[in-house]
């Protein structure tokens, strides 16, 4: 076949969300790719103009559905250091069985359409009916089955009860179960090593070169985890990066799918572990001056600078997102694949256009 | 004569009815594999009435010549293989039916058409010398390329043929465009190409193509079950399995891509193949 142009999205039944690579490929084989973005842009920061820095919590959760949880919590985090506020113990390990559930559900939701990507119907069914115990779990505790919505700043504005904490606990047990019973077909098929396996290969240098972030950056052998940090209650429980060297496909999905298992075992550390007490500080005054703060979303780290003056409203919010940091690293991994692997490539990287558009 | 017409009206009614319905019961089990409930047996010929429905909207005069071209040779295929014509007639008029397929899409300039044409094109290099190589292995054991005669051989032919029984499996998963091998095109259109060589088929046109499809399948099946021509449960039980063994088959493995298929259909298909024809001719 000669030189053509191929698009791929920015309506495709592959990517969930709206990104466009443009696509020069010589006999399937993929010559160049030029991205186009913006697609999905809904100025989410110029709205810190007219909200006052406690709505902001509501806009930033909808910076992206999947880990609203996060974006909330990173935020909170920021505008809580720029005033002095101390978040309560509990309020801090809530805020990390949270995060965790949104990372599970988040991981589950990437492992059903990466199976989906190279063709695996009956995989990404399986990963999405255990993903729906997690969902359940959301609604039971948060109200909500996607934007849970329970960051204030200075805290949370839920608890968890000592059964809803057993409910976490016994469903988490169910899902480790069903997770276990895939890792075979998932990691052990003789057809998803070889559409995974050598595929959008990344080396920790060049990764680390192009400001890869997350399980992409991890999938490189880079043990970098902003949760290391020690935020929240992170610094009290006891972990280490799920870490895999070779850098391609195989190696991002791994460290995925064992990410899940970390959740799973952080979740309970920190219901073991939490402390009785308050959930929100009070807060009072407004935010002045500028504040940085940075967590571990699932895709990667998420970072939030906020400016503000002293006023109800802020100055400028600026996030960045951690598929933004993965794009460039994406560009590097698709030339000399085949056309059928850009799907598997793309989804590697977990993209988030809703995040990256903001 | 008239025995011949009502062949051929009966075959006419009858292969697209079956074929929908075997299409309607895969997705049931498919779905229950994948713990779904999935839609009702009869949710193919909603689809296609559908689609009868739908204003005709074609890229060009030829993608609907093709379609038509493609539906009629299939139903040729079937009709010739119901009156117990030549085999070798009969896997040539479909070859001709899925070369019109080709065609239709490589008329459009879109280009997941085109690589669907593509991939399409090597999907029939892998397949049609398996397929002639299975018309040989029966010519072999019954010393005639007529059906009839194949349908009148006093034993099951795949205690003679296994090895060329499982090729022609490789074959059936190929046609029924399942996972491994749905590369041109998919039943759901999540690929790279999209729907790949059906991108530029909507309406009327596609539902000829798919009605065309019910007929391949019945063709392939009718074919899989002269391996047991001595029984009717025999012939029923064999193509029940094959085609459960289909569906498991997409249900365990993921699409690979059409390097790995020529050579895998062509390794695999051709060592059982030639194996099982030296052992024919020795014996």
């Amino acid at each position: 076949m000669p030189v053509s142009t191929i698009p791929f999205g920015p309506q495709h039944p592959v990517l969930p969300e709206p990104i466009h690579l443009k696509l020069t490929v010589e006999d399937e084989v993929i010559k160049e790719v030029v991205p186009a973005l913006g697609y999905v842009h809904r100025g989410l920061e110029k709205l810190a103009g007219t909200r006052d820095f406690h709505q902001m919590v509501q806009i930033v959760e909808r910076v992206c559905g999947i880990c609203s949880m996060m974006h909330a919590m990173c935020y909170c985090e920021c505008v809580e250091a720029m005033m002095g506020i101390e978040t309560p113990p509990r309020a801090r390990y809530l805020r990390l069985i949270w995060s965790e559930l949104n990372r599970l559900h988040s991981h589950l939701l990437w492992l059903g359409l990466f199976a989906d990507s190279f063709g695996f119907e009956s995989l990404f069914m399986q990963f999405w009916k255990i993903r729906e115990k997690v969902m359940d779990l959301q609604e039971a505790t948060a109200g909500n089955r996607v934007i849970v919505s329970v960051n204030v700043i200075g805290g949370l504005r839920r608890d968890l009860s000592p059964e809803q904490q057993q409910t976490i606990l016994n469903i988490l047990d169910r899902v480790e179960d069903e997770m276990r019973l895939l890792e075979k077909p998932l990691l052990g098929d003789y057809t998803v090593m070889k559409r995974t396996k050598g595929k959008g290969i990344v080396s920790a240098a060049r990764a680390l070169e192009l400001g890869c972030v997350g399980p992409t950056l991890r999938g490189s052998g880079v043990a970098q985890d902003m949760r290391q940090l020690g935020y929240e209650a992170y610094g009290d429980l006891a972990f280490e990066p799920r870490v895999e060297k070779d850098g391609d496909c195989y190696s991002r999905l791994k460290v995925r799918y064992r990410e899940v298992f970390q959740s799973i075992d952080l979740i309970r550390q920190a219901m073991e572990k939490i402390p009785a007490g308050e959930i929100a500080a009070v807060v009072k005054g407004r935010p002045e001056g500028e504040g940085l703060a940075r967590v571990e979303q699932p895709r990667g780290e998420v970072f939030y600078y906020v400016k503000a003056d002293g006023k109800k409203y802020l100055e400028r919010i600026r996030i960045r997102t951690p598929t933004f940091a993965n794009v460039p690293v994406l560009l590097a991994m698709l030339p000399g694949m085949c056309l059928s692997d850009v799907p598997v490539i793309v989804l590697s990287i977990d993209p988030c256009i809703s995040c990256t558009e903001r | 004569m008239i025995d011949t017409i009502l062949v051929v009206a009966a075959t006419l009614v009858a292969a697209p009815l079956l074929g929908g319905l075997i299409s309607g019961l895969d997705r049931i089990a498919t779905a229950r594999l994948q713990s779904r409930v999935g839609p009702p047996v009869v949710q193919p010929f909603h689809d296609v009435i559908k689609l009868l429905n739908k204003e005709p909207v074609a890229v060009n005069v030829w993608q609907v010549f093709c379609a038509y071209a493609y539906l009629s040779a299939s139903m040729i295929a079937v009709v010739l293989f119901a009156l117990g014509s030549d085999l070798l007639l009969v896997l040539f008029t479909q070859a001709v039916g899925a070369v019109f397929l080709v065609v239709g899409a490589l008329s459009s300039t879109s280009p997941y058409s085109l690589v669907g044409a593509h991939r399409e094109l090597l999907q029939t290099l892998s397949y049609e010398p398996l397929l002639v190589l299975v018309a040989v292995g029966i010519y072999l054991q019954t010393g005639s390329f007529k059906i009839a005669d194949t349908r009148a051989w006093g034993a099951p032919l795949l205690l003679k043929l296994p090895f060329l029984y499982a090729a022609l499996g490789l074959v059936l998963t190929i046609k029924l465009r399942k996972s491994p091998f749905d590369l041109s095109t998919s039943h759901h259109g999540h690929q790279e190409i999209v729907k790949g060589l059906l991108t530029d088929y909507s309406g009327p046109f596609l539902a000829f193509v798919e009605i065309g499809h019910w007929f391949d399948v019945i063709l392939l099946l009718w074919l899989c079950s002269l391996f047991w021509a001595t029984s009717w449960t025999g012939m029923i039980l064999l193509v029940a399995v094959t085609y459960a063994l289909e569906v498991v088959t997409d249900n365990v493995t993921a699409r690979m891509n059409w390097r790995w298929m020529l050579g895998y259909a062509w390794a695999m298909g051709l060592t059982l193949s030639v194996v099982n024809l030296i052992w024919l001719h020795v014996r």
